[in-house]
């Protein structure tokens, strides 16, 4: 497997890479449009040719990856991101739509994510999907204004609340004796903003509606008109627990989109940095699935852990949640991660898996619990360890790699979808990146020690010539949570003038209704820390 | 049903009377005291078919929960209160009585009969959600328990541990009386809702409390009797029965030894399923908040309605403090039954003492130490939070009022009727574990958009716990005699040529039986 | 003189209880912390935490009625009043005759009963959810716990209390006996579901939706939920006390003299923090079972408690 992986990684993914999707070895398919940046084509079309031309790429193997809204002033412009791995190939459709009726037909009949992301374009941008199934408000907050579209030019400042919209019309579910319960959207404990609404009979969950977008906080209008460098502030505070990865695939948008080269070390340094993470993040949720089912001894242990871990980013990166470390252009540690350190740290989370698996209750609570079958968690489109739980090869790291996978790299995937895949999965992950910190501190790494101020890369190394026009860029990383998904666009001063954000919660969040069909529910916060899925990344 | 009952009855009784030289009770008792065993048991058999199908009990009981919906309330206590108890009248009179006595299996029989029904009639109480026929499935539960007692006394009488049969027929009668005076209360209380609001279904209910407190009240009272807890009258009657099963053991015998610890487990776990059965009829019938329009616009019943209740719901709790009064009467029933039982079996009046057992219970003290008790924390209460106010800023108030705070709707607004519990949810979680039992259906229909399978259009659920002895016993009989009737028409078709046929092929056989007979 | 004491003694049992409760629930809390590595807070917040609650504001619920109101002190009085019939510090309580052991259930149900139905009176989702969780495990609770009485009283003759201890005291070879150990693994059982322990409640949960006794106190404020936090801990203590001097009576006070009291109390105190420190060791290393295998593991106890009496009518 890991062989396969390394063949499939052309030599010079480390570098740029610019304009050469072409170039890749192997490929049948015709390229789709014209070469705009890393791997990636773009092809400006009419809204009637994007059902076709959709349908066509969703059959080589593409996957929708982002679908953003534009406005470009006079007019708006919708971009339709494709992706597909192995080799790694991007594609852009691009459709420029009139300010005054933009309409764009519905592809919701043939991608699932397809249809939310239109839903969420429709709220944001006002841009029509026609003949959409279910064209009922997303990302709108019920406060907010008829016809307030946020991320338009001229939406002008946030409006005060009024009760405008009225409540969500939930979905009534027929039939004698059933009953709703409300949650959230705000919890007991330290739970981000979320309003389930069940539908049940006695402890049976018919139905469940999950209801975000509480905290919408414009993010990506945020970062227009800031430059790259005063983008990584917001894109570090995107998702907290999320620092590492959000970061790592705006830089990676930008130097896409300047063109911009990454030195080997520091590409090497930017992995460890994404492996820290997804062990701090997998071992804390691994406790907190022990917790939730009364098993606070494992929790208190997983705890303790995540503290060495969170001290040793504070040790390596100056930030507990490694802040600061990644830039456009570089990353940077103060020193390497201590191997012996981390390598205990591992037999640690390993004993702890082994206890709670070993443990009959808690592996009871566990088996088949939520179960998110493989043909569901493709469909949805899902991401990360919830889609490789349900056997779903997907892993950016390989797909859409950044730097060279050593041999220790494995993709880690379980077929049963349920809570106990995604906890084996997840314990799995963190052996692999002990592994893969391990090979990695063979390579260089960018080092700047503690004592040294903290080097800014002042001033971006623009390839010459290439900043005089507006620039486009594409940055995917796998984070913990599964594949993020940043697009960038620059103008002529290298200002950023639109920034899409996709965490793979946008994906995932479907996906736990579905897995909760016929479960009951004294289960459901079981369920939900299994997936474990970002508001903040979502409602953005 | 009752037919059949009827016709069962007068079998048995036309065979007894037969044997005897007339129809008074002395001939018929002289009479059973000559009887051959196998004359005996066919004459209890049919008695005891007829009347337990009276009472209500498993498997006789089909009617019970049809006719108790559909009569109107006032017939529905009546037939809960006074009917069903006849059935237990002619096991005892019969049985005890007129053929005094009787092997042990006669009695062996009523006790599984009445422990089947205690059981069966309380898991399908618990599951329903319409108030009367709940109500009807809990008179087949408490008649179940009764026929416990009947059939205990039996099987100890039997082994003539006579002071403990006294005991036992004590508790199953006082129980019958027990259970009338609190069935004939919740039936009025329900007839009080119905007329009230015309609904049944207490899924469509909630909220009376605040629009028909007195009913609320009485039904709260005839509630807590049916689920035999402190404060209630047949808690009582239970405890007796308890007791009685308890000193089981010197009656010796493997019968007895494998029938008490199942007796005791029957009423035992109908007494759990009866709590929740009754916290569901009440909790969600009376308490929180309307479920429908028509439970919103309730008003009170009339005063007449009111005072038979009341009238009710005094004699449950005149039973539950001082049940000593009716003990004088119950032991003269118990003597009349069994001239071996006149012994009373229960001393005492302000604390029962069990005679020739150590066993004592207080129902009077109980209770009134219980409303000492919560008098007591509430006043203390208020009086601790009367201290805290003369130093705090409430100084000018002489009394602290409770401030109206706002329900925890998790910050999502205002919770509607919907998001309360219903009947039906309640009753899920027992549903689920008696699953095996009772053999539920139900189905979650999911109309997807034709675009997506993952795009719901709407969704529909749909619940039925059937009545399984109604449909594994009655439903083949039915059919049965339904093919039966059938080929009964092909065979009749009018043709005197086949009838002669008939006739032919039947002499023949006749013959044939006889040639080979001889 | 032996009626003075007994009286004494019935009072102050209902004393120790009231006080010690809070301390017994602070213990067990304290003693899973260490466990668990973690500090824990000090053995007397739960009385701090009553404190607090007491000098708070009373609050009523929108749209909940008297049930709602009247369920505090029902819970406590009954409480209160099987620990003041039931022998814990001796077994000359004049009280004794008022109630026998299905009694001292069925109080102890009844509380149970109030507090569902103020769960259901508050028309939350939350609450009726609670109240038929509750309702279903003290469905299945109720039963074992009076198979178990009924198990322990054959053997006696009697179901009264005072006389089943008095006739352990004198026959202690009864305790190791099949009936008596299979009715202790029975209640044991019955008492962790019934006072909500783990592995069938986890007293220490923030997740609504899992939630049994909580879910039901959910809208408990200030006084109100002193008072309820209170009656938990009090049966707590009364379920562990029952439990203990069932099986293991030795210590407590027979006949008249104060300092067969005054060592009662002290046997007592150590007896039931044993047992809490049993149960508190225990579920660190317990977890919460799935809703719908409460039941099962119920049944097991049910059946066990059936054994149990079945033993006791075949080994008579």
């Amino acid at each position: 497997m890991t062989d396969t992986v390394n063949d499939a990684i052309p030599d010079n993914v480390s570098g740029n890479g610019h304009h050469d999707a072409t170039a890749s070895a192997g490929t049948v398919t015709q390229p789709h449009g014209q070469p705009v940046g890393h791997r990636r084509t773009a092809l400006t079309i009419t809204p009637a040719q994007l059902p076709d031309l959709a349908a066509g790429l969703l059959s080589e193997g593409f996957r929708v990856a982002l679908v953003a809204g534009h406005d470009d002033g006079e007019s708006l412009r919708a971009v339709y991101l494709f992706v597909a791995a192995q080799p790694d190939r991007r594609v852009e459709l691009h459709l420029p739509l009139e300010a005054g009726k933009p309409h764009v037909p519905s592809l919701a009949a043939m991608s699932f994510p397809a249809g939310r992301f239109e839903r969420e374009m429709y709220d944001l941008f006002g841009i029509v999907p026609d003949d959409h199934p279910l064209p009922a408000r997303l990302v709108r907050h019920f406060h907010w204004p008829r016809g307030w579209h946020p991320m338009r030019r001229d939406a002008g400042d946030p409006p005060g609340f009024g009760d405008i919209e009225g409540p969500y019309p939930f979905r009534t579910v027929e039939g004698h004796g059933v009953y709703e319960i409300p949650v959230g959207p705000v919890h007991a404990g330290l739970i981000e903003p979320g309003h389930f609404r069940f539908s049940v009979v006695g402890e049976t969950i018919l139905n469940l509606k999950a209801r975000l977008w509480f905290v919408h906080k414009g993010v990506e209008k945020l970062f227009h008109g800031r430059t790259p460098e005063e983008g990584i502030e917001l894109a570090e505070r995107i998702s907290g627990d999320t620092a590492v990865g959000h970061t790592l695939a705006f830089c990676l948008a930008v130097e896409d989109a300047l063109g911009l080269d990454v030195p080997p070390a520091a590409c090497a340094t930017r992995a460890i940095l994404l492996e820290l993470e997804r062990i701090y993040n997998h071992i804390t949720d691994i406790g907190a699935l022990c917790n939730d089912v009364g098993h606070g001894i494992l929790n208190a242990h997983a705890q303790h852990i995540r503290e060495q871990l969170l001290r040793i980013n504070a040790h390596l990166t100056g930030h507990r949640l490694l802040r600061g470390a990644i830039r456009p252009g570089t990353a940077n540690l103060r020193q390497a991660p201590d191997l012996n350190q981390l390598a205990a740290i591992a037999t640690d989370i390993d004993d702890i898996a082994g206890l709670a698996l070993g443990h009959t209750v808690v592996r009871e609570r566990f088996t088949g619990t939520a179960i998110l079958n493989n043909q569901q968690a493709a469909d949805l489109g899902t991401l990360g360890y919830v889609a490789r739980a349900s056997g779903i090869d997907i892993d950016a790291r390989r797909d859409h790699p950044f730097h060279r996978l050593g041999p220790s790299f494995a993709v880690r995937t379980h077929t049963d979808g349920d809570v106990l895949a995604r906890f084996l999965v997840r314990a799995e992950e963190i052996k692999t990146s002990v592994a893969m910190i391990a090979e990695l501190l063979d390579d260089n790494l960018t080092l700047t020690p503690a004592s040294e101020p903290s080097k800014h890369t002042g001033h971006l190394e623009v390839r010459a010539g290439t900043a005089a026009q507006p620039r486009s860029g594409v940055g995917i990383a796998e984070g913990w949570r599964g594949t993020i998904t940043h697009r960038v666009e620059l103008d002529t001063h290298g200002v950023l003038t639109r920034v899409k954000v996709v965490d793979p919660s946008f994906f995932n969040w479907p996906a736990l209704p579905v897995a909760l069909a016929d479960t009951i529910v004294p289960d459901f916060p079981l369920t939900n820390k299994s997936f474990n899925l970002s508001y903040a990344g979502n409602d953005l | 049903m009752t037919h059949f009952g009827v016709v069962a009855i007068v079998i048995g009784l036309m065979l007894f009377i037969a044997h005897a030289s007339s129809d008074t009770f002395a001939s018929l008792r002289q009479a059973g005291a000559e009887l051959s065993p196998a004359v005996r048991s066919t004459i209890f058999l049919a008695v005891l078919v007829g009347f337990a199908s009276k009472a209500g009990a498993v498997p006789l009981h089909a009617w019970l929960p049809r006719a108790h919906p559909e009569a109107p309330s006032q017939v529905s206590a009546l037939m809960s209160a006074a009917m069903v108890n006849l059935g237990v009248y002619g096991i005892v009179r019969v049985g005890f009585d007129l053929l005094g006595g009787g092997p042990r299996w006669w009695w062996l029989l009523v006790l599984v009969v009445g422990a089947v029904s205690a059981v069966y009639g309380i898991l399908q109480a618990a599951m329903t959600s319409d108030l009367k026929r709940l109500l009807g499935y809990s008179t087949t539960e408490n008649l179940g328990l009764v026929l416990i007692g009947v059939g205990a006394a039996g099987v100890f009488a039997s082994a003539g541990a006579h002071v403990l049969a006294g005991l036992a027929l004590t508790a199953a009668l006082l129980h019958v009386i027990n259970h009338a005076a609190f069935k004939t209360l919740l039936f009025l209380s329900a007839g009080s809702v119905l007329h009230a609001t015309g609904l049944r279904d207490l899924d469509g209910l909630g909220g009376l409390r605040a629009r028909m407190p007195v009913t609320t009240g009485l039904f709260a009272v005839g509630a807590l009797a049916a689920s035999a807890l402190p404060l209630g009258n047949a808690f009582v009657s239970e405890w007796l029965l308890l007791q009685s099963l308890v000193h089981g053991l010197p009656v010796s015998g493997v019968a007895t030894a494998i029938t008490m610890p199942a007796a005791v487990a029957v009423v035992a776990l109908t007494a759990g399923l009866a709590v929740a059965t009754f916290v569901k009829a009440f909790g969600i019938g009376f308490l929180a908040r309307p479920r429908s329009s028509a439970a919103e616009r309730a008003t009170e019943s009339p005063v007449s309605m009111r005072v038979g209740m009341g009238l009710a719901a005094l004699a449950c709790v005149a039973l539950a403090v001082v049940p000593a009064m009716v003990m004088p009467g119950l032991a003269r029933a118990a003597g009349a039954a069994d001239s071996m039982l006149g012994e009373p079996a229960v001393r005492g009046a302000v604390t029962l003492r069990l005679a020739g057992f150590a066993g004592s219970l207080s129902p009077l003290l109980v209770t009134a130490a219980l409303l000492v008790g919560v008098a007591a924390v509430v006043a203390g209460l208020r009086l601790a939070t009367v201290r805290r106010t003369r130093h705090g800023r409430l100084t000018h108030r002489a009394r602290p009022t409770r401030r109206d705070a706002r329900l925890w709707d998790c910050g999502a607004g205002p919770l509607t009727a919907r998001m309360e519990y219903t009947a039906t949810s309640f009753a899920e979680p027992l549903q689920r574990v008696f699953d095996d039992v009772l053999e539920p259906e139900q189905d979650v229909d999911v109309t997807h958009l034709q675009e997506s399978r993952y795009l719901v259009d709407s969704i529909e659920y749909r619940r039925r716990v059937p009545d399984r002895i109604e449909r594994r016993l009655y439903q083949p009989l039915l059919a049965f005699a339904r093919a039966w009737g059938q080929a009964g028409r092909q065979l009749a078709t009018g043709s005197v040529h086949r009838y002669l046929g008939y006739g032919f092929y039947a002499v023949a056989g006749l013959l044939v039986v006889l040639a080979v007979t001889r | 003189m032996t009626g003075v004491t007994g009286a004494l003694g019935a009072v102050l049992q209902v004393a120790v209880i009231a006080v010690g409760s809070p301390y017994l629930v602070g213990a067990m809390r304290q003693v899973r912390a260490r466990l668990e590595g973690r500090a824990g807070p000090d053995v007397a917040q739960p009385w701090r935490d009553l404190r607090k609650l007491l000098r708070k504001e009373s609050l009523t619920p929108h749209g909940t009625s008297e049930v709602f109101r009247l369920t505090p002190a029902v819970l406590v009085a009954s409480t209160v009043l099987v620990a003041a019939v039931a022998p814990f510090l001796t077994t000359a309580s004049p009280l004794d005759p008022v109630a026998d052991l299905f009694a001292v259930v069925a109080l102890l149900t009844l509380g149970t009963v109030a507090l569902a139905l103020a769960g259901i009176d508050t028309g939350t989702a939350f609450g009726g959810m609670g109240a038929s969780r509750e309702m279903t495990i003290t469905a299945l609770v109720e039963p074992t716990l009076l198979v178990a009485i009924f198990a322990l009283s054959v053997p006696v003759g009697s179901t009264n209390l005072g006389a089943i201890v008095n006739s352990t005291l004198h026959d202690p070879a009864r305790v190791v006996s099949p009936v008596s150990l299979l009715a202790a693994v029975a209640l044991a059982v019955a008492i962790i579901a019934e006072t909500g322990r783990l592995p069938v409640d986890n007293p220490s949960t923030h997740l609504e939706l899992t939630m049994v006794h909580e879910a039901m106190v959910l809208e408990y404020a200030g006084p109100d939920l002193a008072l309820v936090e209170w009656a938990s801990a009090m049966r707590l203590t009364v379920f562990l006390g029952l439990l203990a001097n069932l099986f293991a009576p030795w210590g407590i006070a027979t006949g008249s003299g104060l300092a067969g009291l005054v060592l009662a109390v002290i046997v007592f105190a150590v007896k039931v923090g044993l047992l809490g420190l049993l149960l508190a060791v225990g579920e660190v290393f317990l977890a919460k079972l799935r809703l719908f295998r409460v039941p099962e593991l119920l049944a097991g106890s049910f059946l066990l408690a059936l054994l149990a009496v079945a033993a006791s009518f075949f080994l008579a």
